[in-house]
């Protein structure tokens, strides 16, 4: 007995030990779940303990993929004045900032030095291209073009002058080897030693002439350049530098070979990888899934290769001697087989793993979060996968090796057989030259610096290498925002309280936080100096399992980082009971249907006969579906309006205190009539609307909604998982109406006046359409008032419909603001539209404070706004709470953007249009290929990618204790995932905060322009607006001004 | 003139703006863009709907003024091409039931995938390159279905081939799209053997290939079996009937509109069309026929059990695709011709929306799942059921027909080349001994630099 445990206990030792380093390397993993649920959340969440640009780098040396936006898109966008000098000197002058420093001889400063490397960025040439250089673009007869006409004139003058002082010197102390040497080419002198005659052929063939010391003096006079220029590149090349070799990174087998041989061994193995994978994993497109997978991917795909019926590749052949029932055993199997120590077991992991990261994450994610699939769902192990990945990973290997470099030794040694590229040995020197004419030196200059000088200057401006100038511009770029926003805050105070400030409100609307609600609210403002919104979290503070009407089963409706502890259901109104049988029989007959013509359109069980008959209707119906997209979509919502009997709802929302629930287990439904209170009055508090309510409150979640999008739910409410916040509204409505609520919050000392009434909403980001609940229980009282909410929520939809237009380049410039609504339908029914609506792709800010901070400004649709009163909340607690619930959901979605912008074929998931749809769980692109994750690119198109700039109007006092108290904020603010400004909420003072706290923000005194709407001012624009001050309307009667909609 | 021949003339002309007018746009925007400018997506769109427009708009007329005439068969002849001894060949087009209902059907798909794709590609990169395939692709096609002769089809089918070839790759900086177009494209011109040689043939057994004069005699049967039997090689590879339809789930790479364009809608049914213009041929030879009805039944069942085990949308409708085709296929082998026809053109408008909104699947299962509340339809899936489990790695592998194919047919292909190649040399050099010659690296072969290229590319 204890001879077994002997021999088995080290074994089971090193399973548990390549669990943990599967455990750590995992980590890489792409954390998206399937994708019929979209939450946004920081790509390199792996790696938010480390500061951002750190993580950045750390990035693009794991994944290989770009952190920031290419300099070429920094250089134009500094062109365009989007980042200006002003913008970089700030960031230059930040401590810890990235800069070079010059050697003492050189008479620049190292800002300006910095600047230079910034604007002029040096690109790495190789051998080939540097022959290219010089011999097609003539780099060595030609200054740069991009001189300054003074850096010119200088050089050119100093470097004649020394030329001719070389000349005079030949004769003298100088054979003309010796000039040639200096002018030309410093190994000249080796190779054509003491062969007069050859020297000044090769001078003639320059510069022209004869080559004579005459000839080439009247030359000078005529064409300094090429004198210039030479000498400069021969005395550069005369300083022998040698560029320390980068270390490498630790490489896979497959990537050694694939440097070695030019051949990918995924290519071989990726085909029936990913055909187990997605038949492992497929939640309901095939219609014979892998028999056995109940027992997970290893064993039901080992008992398939042994089993079932087909023919191996050739490359494949033996392959059932590898075949091991224990994933665990195989996985070590073959790292042994390849050499890897166990010190290195995580690292090489991490590379098998990133060789297919979306399947690989898909299996990561599954494993770890069960409930993302149905009950029963097949087990996802992610060590199965890799114990698949490498049995045929090794096949792949050898077959490779053998075939390409003729290795049939063992797989360890393949190691040595790879060589690293090189880079020409004359870069180093070129730099210099390309450095020496930028900062304005002549041969002469560039010789009298120590040779210690121009390594240190070369050795300075190599060290600021491509990511800290990215780093440099990406800070600069969001300065610049950052300065146009806080000056507009600064601006925006600078105006009377009372056109800021709402005293009798008409109409209130709270909405979700969301950027894209902005121009809603800002357009509902504009109509009336009487109305008033608020912003906070889309789930309105009420989080719960939802099951709608013609739901299967239940959703969260919250962020994804709380777990519901309620259960509320919409069911028929008693009267109307009848009817919801009704519509639920003909509802799943429907679907009966459906699937019979989904599946008799393929089986050919059945598709004989349907296929003809079904076509030649589809022939009538093609054309319809394409070319009138809003006619279709009307007809579709008539045709189930009739077909399905419209029923009255309402929410099973209120539970009794005493009622103990069936089985502990299970979550409690609804609320009781304590916990509703509670919650009506923590989000009313949060949003500081305690006092001054309007007769009527509408309470608005958003969605969207567009047909033909596998990434719909990416454009859904992110406070709600991902989903439509109707429900919550409605709700939230629903709980602040009751009067026994009202009673508790009386209690409280929250008084709701009896003349208030709340409306729960749902506002449809794609198609600008509002669609409001229960409004049959309305009092009698509030109906006139209503029908004018009403009217105004229309126009201002349809505004705010026009103000997106002006983003879609596809929409024509100047639409009315109703061309602009039908535009905006149209797209959300359109088939072959990528881009029904641009979801958060202008976010860059967020707001949180009283609406009088911002009311009046226009942000373009950038900046979540959530509504905050600091002056009733002195200890900071609700301040806490709304940064705890907001940040990370805004640094999410921010993240999720900024790097799917940057580097979208790595963190994001390429264009669109040959996405293919797996399994329900993932896209594909074409045929075969990863599970592509992260944001398509039609998403991102115009999306400029900056840190979230969150600001708070509260004291820094407050905020410096909040830091301290919560690591997840310190994670992410800390860390600089996302920049901090607080705004006092006395003064008005703004301090930004830094690794070093908070520094006082002084923002320029320049005015803003000023407009009389938000129209007037992004009338006829596609691009981005700066911030502009709105007049506000003066108070007056509903109606009577409509110059804003015509 | 008289009038009525001037009439005749203008009928003519519109006939022939058919197919010409996508060509025209093809050529003039080609040129632009052969002169490296970057036209604005409005200029091409203009372009080519325009001409889109006119072609189905002319179609449309021919195919009236053809209904308003007594003959049920016009044949238009526009020009001589050129002449060979007694040969010779004119471009002729001809309006019948089968090339009518062909030309209204392609030039309305095409119009809708045009006007499908100006929302679907703004802002590619590729969009004018999208574009001008497609008016490549247009006028194609209406020369394919509505040529005079097997000459004229002859074009279509290579400039179709081209076209669909080129938008596979049309993401041309991944490599799966590539290696997709360029298998596609071996396989094509494996395939076009088969119509070459039934060309050939024709000519030189009647001396003409115009559809009108080609069939009507009667023959023996031998020359019309082998003549069947080349056009059902060309059908096969074009309309991917086991065992040459490897290429088509893998040609699920383009953009989806142009994958529901051409494997939807008419592309894949070219080879259909073939057979059904050789209906006069075909009844000539049984033996052909019964080739049809195996070679259909074949690719219909293994399609339909293929299917059973895809798990994604694409590559699902790619092999429902081929269920269908297959079962058209056998139609025609049992001589169902109009059937054969309806089912075409049923099939076509079904499969192209069905890919369209492949994008959907995934809201139509949730919708259906929610509507089910649960409960579990009965489907009608359930002939796999009697199949072993064993069965299911040979559906996943679907068949191992590339393996086998490679194995028993491109490698000993290439292995023969190579062994003529190295034998040529050797002839050579022993010829012309002495003279001394610089040494020839012996190239790299080509199946085993770039195995996951197409097996048929390659041979």
């Amino acid at each position: 007995m204890s001879h077994v445990t002997c021999l088995t206990s080290p074994s089971e030792d090193r399973g548990t030990r390549l669990r943990v380093a599967l455990a750590r390397a995992s980590h890489v993993l792409p954390a998206q779940g399937p994708i019929g649920v979209f939450v946004h959340h920081n790509t390199l969440h792996a790696l938010q303990h480390l500061p951002f640009h750190e993580a950045v780098a750390t990035a693009s040396r794991t994944f290989g993929a770009e952190g920031y936006l290419s300099e070429a898109r920094f250089l134009e966008l500094y062109r365009q004045g989007r980042i200006t000098d002003e913008d970089l000197r700030a960031v230059l002058a930040e401590p810890g900032a990235p800069r070079v420093a010059p050697p003492e001889e050189l008479s620049w400063d190292a800002t300006a030095l910095t600047l230079l490397a910034l604007l002029h960025p040096m690109e790495a040439e190789s051998e080939a291209s540097l022959r290219w250089q010089l011999e097609e673009r003539h780099a060595a007869d030609r200054l740069r073009a991009d001189l300054s006409t003074s850096t010119r004139q200088a050089l050119l003058q100093r470097s004649t002058e020394g030329v001719r002082a070389w000349l005079e010197r030949v004769g003298r102390d100088w054979t003309m080897t010796e000039l040639a040497c200096a002018l030309l080419d410093p190994e000249l002198g080796s190779t054509v030693r003491a062969e007069d005659s050859r020297v000044t052929a090769e001078l003639a063939s320059v510069f022209g002439g004869d080559g004579s010391p005459r000839s080439l003096r009247e030359q000078l006079e005529h064409a300094p350049e090429t004198f210039a220029v030479r000498a400069l590149w021969s005395a550069c090349r005369m300083t022998k530098i040698s560029v320390p070799p980068r270390t490498a990174e630790q490489l896979s087998h497959r990537e050694l070979l694939l440097e070695a041989t030019g051949e990918d061994v995924n290519d071989l193995l990726h085909p029936l990888l990913i055909r187990a994978c997605a038949a492992f994993l497929d939640e309901g497109v095939a219609h014979w899934s892998l028999p056995g997978r109940e027992h997970g991917l290893h064993p039901a795909w080992v008992a398939m290769m042994r089993e079932g019926l087909g023919v191996a590749p050739d490359w494949l052949a033996g392959l059932e001697d590898d075949l091991v029932a224990e994933p665990e055993e195989t996985v070590l199997g073959v790292l042994d087989e390849l050499g890897v120590a166990e010190a290195d077991w995580e690292p090489y992991l991490v590379r098998v793993l990133l060789a297919l990261p979306g399947w690989a994450g898909m299996m990561h994610r599954l494993e770890h979060h069960p409930g993302d699939r149905a009950e029963g769902a097949p087990p996802a192990r992610l060590l199965d996968f890799v114990a698949v990945r490498l049995t045929l990973e090794r096949r792949a290997l050898r077959e490779v090796a053998r075939r390409r470099l003729d290795y049939t030794g063992p797989l360890s040694g393949l190691a040595r057989l790879a060589s690293p590229a090189r880079e020409s040995t004359q870069a180093a020197s070129w730099r210099l030259f390309q450095w020496a004419q930028l900062l304005g030196l002549s041969a002469m200059d560039v010789e009298t610096l120590p040779l210690r000088a121009r390594h240190e200057l070369l050795a300075g401006l190599e060290a600021f290498d491509d990511g800290a100038r990215r780093r440099v511009w990406q800070e600069a770029y969001e300065h610049h925002y950052r300065s146009e926003v806080c000056r507009g805050l600064a601006r925006n105070r600078l105006r009377p309280e009372s056109e800021r400030v709402v005293t009798a409100p008409r109409f209130q609307l709270m909405c979700c936080m969301d950027d894209r609600e902005e121009s809603f609210r800002r357009h509902f403002e504009e109509l009336d100096a009487r109305h008033e919104t608020f912003g906070i979290a889309g789930f309105f503070g009420v989080a719960f399992d939802y099951r709608g009407l013609d739901d299967a089963s239940p959703v969260s409706l919250c962020p994804i980082v709380v777990t519901p502890a309620h259960i509320v259901e919409e069911q028929a109104r008693a009267e109307h009971q009848p009817l919801a049988e009704t519509r639920a029989r003909r509802r799943s007959l429907w679907a009966r249907l459906d699937q019979a013509l989904q599946q008799g359109t393929h089986a050919l069980e059945l598709s004989w006969l349907f296929v003809p008959l079904l076509g030649l209707l589809s022939a009538l119906v093609l054309p319809w579906q394409l070319l009138l997209p809003r006619a279709r979509g009307r007809l579709r919502r008539a045709l189930s309006a009739k077909c399905l009997p419209r029923l009255s709802t309402r929410l099973t929302s209120l539970r009794e205190p005493e009622a103990h629930r069936a089985a502990p287990m299970l979550k409690a439904r609804g609320f009781t009539l304590d916990e509703k209170a509670a919650r009506v009055a923590a989000s009313l508090e949060s949003l500081g609307l305690m006092r001054n309510f309007a007769p009527l409150v509408v309470v608005l979640g958003h969605g969207a909604g567009s047909v033909n999008n596998p990434h719909q739910a990416a454009y859904d409410c992110g406070a709600c998982g991902g989903r439509h916040g109707g429900p919550n509204a409605r709700l939230f409505a629903e709980m602040a109406n009751r009067p026994e609520v009202r009673a508790r919050l009386r209690e409280r000392g929250l008084l709701i006046p009896d003349s208030t009434w709340f409306i729960g909403g749902l506002h449809n980001t794609t198609t600008d359409e509002v669609s409001l609940y229960d409004t049959q229980a309305l009092p009698e009282s509030a109906r006139e008032e209503f029908a004018g909410l009403r009217a105004a929520l229309d126009q201002a939809r349809a505004l705010s419909a026009q103000e997106r237009c002006r983003r879609f380049e596809s929409a024509p410039l100047g639409l009315s603001a109703p061309a602009a609504l039908r535009h905006v339908e149209a797209r959300a029914e359109d088939l072959g539209q990528p881009r029904p609506e641009l979801g958060h792709v202008t976010n860059a800010a967020c707001i949180v404070g009283r609406r009088a901070l911002t009311r009046g400004l226009f942000l373009d649709r950038r900046a979540f706004l959530l509504s905050y009163d600091a002056s009733q909340d002195a200890s900071g607690a609700i301040v806490e709470r709304i940064l705890l619930a907001a940040g990370p959901v805004g640094a999410g979605i921010s993240l999720e953007y900024y790097f799917s912008c940057v580097d979208n074929e790595r963190h994001g998931c390429g264009t669109k249009l040959p996405h293919n749809l797996t399994g329900l769980l993932g896209v594909m692109d074409g045929a075969e290929s990863d599970l592509r994750t992260g944001l398509p690119r039609q998403m991102i198109e115009i999306h400029e990618p900056m840190r979230l700039l969150l600001i708070v109007e509260a004291s820094t006092g407050v905020l410096s204790s909040i830091l301290a108290r919560q690591p997840a904020l310190q994670e992410l603010i800390g860390q600089e995932w996302v920049q901090l400004v607080s705004v006092d909420p006395v003064t008005g003072e703004q301090h930004r905060f830094t690794r070093h706290g908070f520094q006082p923000l002084t923002p320029p005194e320049t005015g803003l322009p000023e407009v009389a709407s938000s129209a007037h001012w992004y009338r006829g624009h596609r691009d981005f607006l700066p911030p502009a001050l709105i007049r506000g309307p003066a108070p007056r009667r509903l109606g009577e001004d409509r110059h804003a909609s015509s | 003139m008289p009038r009525p021949e001037l009439a005749e003339l203008a009928w003519t002309w519109l006939a022939a703006m058919v197919p010409l007018s996508p060509l025209l746009a093809f050529f003039s925007l080609g040129t632009v863009m052969f002169l490296h400018r970057a036209p604005s997506e409005r200029w091409v769109v203009r372009q080519v709907m325009g001409a889109l427009w006119l072609s189905w708009s002319c179609a449309v007329a021919t195919v009236f003024h053809w209904l308003s005439r007594p003959e049920a068969v016009r044949v238009i002849r526009l020009c001589p091409w050129f002449s060979s001894g007694e040969s010779s060949f004119d471009v002729t087009l001809q309006v019948d039931p089968l090339s009518a209902t062909m030309w209204l059907l392609t030039s309305l798909l095409t119009l809708l995938i045009g006007r499908f794709s100006v929302s679907y590609l703004h802002r590619e990169p590729g969009f004018a390159r999208f574009f001008l395939l497609l008016s490549m692709f247009s006028s194609g096609m209406l020369l394919l279905v509505g040529g005079g002769s097997l000459d004229m089809l002859f074009v279509g089918w290579e400039w179709v081939g081209l076209a669909s070839a080129l938008l596979i790759g049309f993401f041309h900086e991944r490599s799966a799209p590539l290696n997709a177009g360029l298998r596609a494209f071996g396989t094509y011109r494996v395939c076009d053997v088969g119509l070459l040689a039934g060309l050939v043939l024709l000519h030189h057994l009647t001396g003409t290939t115009e559809w009108s004069g080609t069939f009507s005699p009667r023959r023996s049967a031998l020359p019309a079996t082998a003549l069947g039997l080349c056009l059902l090689l060309a059908a096969m590879g074009k309309s991917a009937q086991v065992p040459l339809g490897g290429w088509l789930p893998r040609a699920m790479e383009g953009p989806t509109p142009s994958s529901a364009l051409f494997y939807g809608a008419l592309s894949v049914h070219a080879g259909l069309f073939l057979l059904l213009r050789s209906e006069p041929l075909l009844e000539q030879a049984p033996v052909a026929k019964g080739v049809l009805v195996v070679v259909g039944l074949l690719t219909a069942i293994h399609a339909t059990v293929v299917w059973r085990v895809q798990t994604d949308v694409k590559n699902a409708l790619a092999h429902g695709v081929q269920t269908q085709v297959g079962l058209m296929f056998m139609e025609v082998g049992l001589g169902l011709y109009t059937l054969a026809l309806v089912h075409l053109v049923a099939h076509a408008c079904l499969r192209c929306l069905q890919l369209l909104r492949a994008p959907s699947a995934l809201r139509d299962v949730q919708a259906r799942r929610a509507a089910l509340q649960d409960t579990r339809a009965p489907s009608i899936v359930t002939a796999h059921r009697l199949l072993p489990t064993r069965f299911y790695r040979l559906a996943l592998e679907r068949f191992a027909i590339d393996v086998l194919l490679e194995r028993w047919l491109v490698k000993p292909v290439l292995r023969l080349g190579h062994w003529l190649d190295g034998a040529e040399r050797r002839w050579v050099d022993a010829l012309d001994s002495g003279v001394p010659r610089p040494a020839v690296a012996p190239a790299p072969r080509p199946a085993e630099s770039a195995p996951s290229n197409p097996t048929t590319g390659a041979a």
